[in-house]
């Protein structure tokens, strides 16, 4: 094993360790809520920070991935009678339809024109989810969506959908880190530097983009239809623009490209909110303070800090 | 026998300036083919038209026995064909190792589910990926700096790399817009002496360079452009005796010279000659 898979592996056990334990430290039942959404956040942000880390491209159309996923595994289970497992398979697979119908076009083109897209498609989710009510509920949302069930029993409670969220977030930072540690993306990280050279060296520059936009919103897509099973309902509001700003955000802060910098930064947003109540009122205000903050202050997020201060301690030391 | 690369009558023009008009050479496999002429000449846009970056406006392309006119970069890379950039075009974020791996790209086929399931036949392609980029570097003695970011290599490294970047694959032709541009002298001698070997080994090598000593002294073949119009092609004796090249480069001088050093750093190109 390389150096770096080492320290990986250390990494992700020590937060394995963490996830474990924690329960027996938050006797809270909503504590642990709190830690089960942060658990999607830091999948959905995972997702989003391989596509800017990756292609290059930011999304402000990820809420809408995580709502389809959520929609179409709600009314597929509750109206439709499915197995939730099942349509939450569906889901992805619509999630992922909708992800190549907007990156096809957009990320052949050499500009940023994915941003707009998602923005676009992120608007017109919102709509339709709020039109279509008959399907959807509309405005007042969807509820009686049954829970996903393991080995017979059904996860409802706050303790046993923890450890599913969390197994499915270790999971997806495997994946990422399986991803990135590959030809597939080291070709990704070579098209973000000079895609005139990746292309000349054989890169599929349009495929690739394409490719990683669609993993990324499958992440969004799989933790919309854990959040629709484990809450039973679901509201539009979840799903819009301002949760698609809080998702870049989230990157932001916690270090654009790094592969750990979704975990920080969903990990530090959001409890954010549930801790400072004076900010829920004005939790976009508070948001769009922090991303521009950071953007002045500190590019690289709390990763590229926590780099930062690794890198000064041996000269100190000295 | 067929040539390697052929180019039938390239035209191409920017608004109405015609950078390329009915521009037609070859290349062979194991020989360098030098691609002289003024500044705006059109030879990188000739270049360009060749790797898949521009589009020509009229004329074809064959490469390697198949037609590949306005074909894409990447799938040109996978029959064989690659380049070299002008202004370099390394990967800043990568170590230089993991460069020349990505030059390994178009022979490599480990995709996306591999990658994420991290399979055994994926693992077995990196650990091929990573020992063949390794004996590139060498070949260019840059295994010594291979773990470090490619965005910390001097100048000259650099180009080296693109060199080792482009090479990895063993791929039939490779186009370089200028190899040793910016290069001092040991640099310009150790770079041309890399190109040698790549051509001994039967790579097809076509070079854009203002180096007229390196030109001179490696080529097989020069193709000379001036005004996107090509007005001398030949060995390089022949073209140093061309009397429309010495007009061109010269002024209308009418006698041969010697090693002549018409190029953007004349100092420079008589140092590497000596």
């Amino acid at each position: 094993m390389t150096r770096g898979g080492r320290i990986f592996a250390l990494q992700l056990a020590a937060l394995a360790l963490a996830v474990l334990l924690l329960p027996l430290l938050v006797g809270n039942p909503y504590h642990l809520n709190v830690l089960n959404v942060m658990a999607l956040m830091v999948i959905v942000v995972t997702g989003l920070n391989l596509l800017i880390g990756f292609a290059g491209h930011i999304s402000l159309g990820h809420a809408a991935f995580f709502g389809l996923g959520a929609y179409v595994s709600a009314i597929l289970s509750a109206t439709y009678g499915l197995n939730p497992w099942l349509a939450l398979l569906a889901a992805a697979a619509a999630v992922a339809l909708l992800a190549l119908v907007i990156g096809l076009p957009t990320l052949r083109l050499a500009g940023n024109y994915l941003v707009m897209a998602t923005l676009g498609g992120n608007l017109i989710f919102t709509t339709v989810v709020l039109q279509m009510d008959q399907l959807t509920g509309g405005p007042s949302g969807f509820s009686g969506i049954p829970p996903l069930s393991l080995f017979g029993r059904a996860i409802v409670d706050d303790q046993s959908f923890y450890w599913l969220v969390w197994a499915a977030a270790l999971l997806g930072l495997v994946v990422a880190r399986n991803l990135a540690q590959s030809r597939v993306g080291r070709g990704l990280r070579a098209l973000k530097d000079a895609p005139a050279a990746a292309a000349a060296l054989g890169v599929d520059v349009a495929r690739y983009k394409t490719g990683v936009f669609v993993i990324s919103a499958l992440y969004a897509g799989l933790a919309g239809s854990l959040h629709a099973h484990y809450f039973g309902i679901i509201a539009p509001k979840s799903f819009d623009i301002f949760v698609s700003v809080e998702l870049v955000t989230m990157c932001l802060v916690g270090g654009m490209g790094s592969l750990w910098g979704g975990f920080l930064g969903a990990a530090f947003l959001t409890p954010l909110p549930q801790v400072l109540h004076v900010f829920e009122e004005y939790k976009d205000i508070f948001y769009g303070g922090v991303l521009l903050a950071l953007l002045i202050y500190q590019p690289h997020g709390l990763a590229g800090l926590w780099a930062r201060l690794r890198a000064r301690r041996p000269l100190e030391s000295a | 026998m067929e040539p390697l690369l052929r180019v039938e009558g390239l035209s191409l023009a920017f608004g109405g300036v015609k950078a390329l008009d009915e521009i037609s050479f070859s290349a062979r496999a194991g020989a360098i083919t030098a691609m002289i002429g003024p500044n705006g000449a059109g030879k990188t846009t000739a270049i360009n038209c060749v790797s898949g970056a521009y589009r020509p406006q009229s004329g074809r392309v064959f490469f390697a026995g198949r037609e590949v006119t306005g074909m894409p970069a990447h799938r040109l890379a996978r029959l064989g064909l690659t380049r070299t950039f002008q202004n370099l075009q390394v990967f800043g974020q990568l170590s230089v190792l993991e460069n020349v791996m990505v030059g390994l790209h178009a022979v490599t086929r480990q995709g996306f589910a591999a990658a994420i399931l991290r399979l055994p036949a994926m693992r077995r392609e990196e650990r091929l990926i990573a020992d063949q980029a390794m004996a590139a570097l060498e070949d260019l003695g840059l295994s010594a700096v291979a773990h470090r970011p490619a965005g910390q290599l001097s100048y000259g490294d650099r180009k080296r790399l693109e060199l080792a970047r482009a090479l990895a694959a063993r791929p039939k032709l490779v186009l370089l817009d200028e190899p040793v541009a910016g290069l001092n002298a040991a640099e310009t001698d150790a770079m041309g002496q890399a190109l040698v070997r790549a051509r001994d080994l039967g790579v097809g090598l076509v070079l854009v360079e203002h180096d007229m000593a390196l030109v001179m002294k490696i080529s097989d073949q020069v193709v000379v452009l001036s005004f996107g119009q090509k007005i001398a092609q030949g060995d390089p004796h022949q073209v140093q005796n061309d009397p429309q090249v010495l007009a061109t480069y010269l002024g209308g001088r009418q006698e041969p010279v010697n090693g002549f050093s018409p190029g953007a750093a004349p100092n420079r190109a008589e140092a590497a000659h000596a």
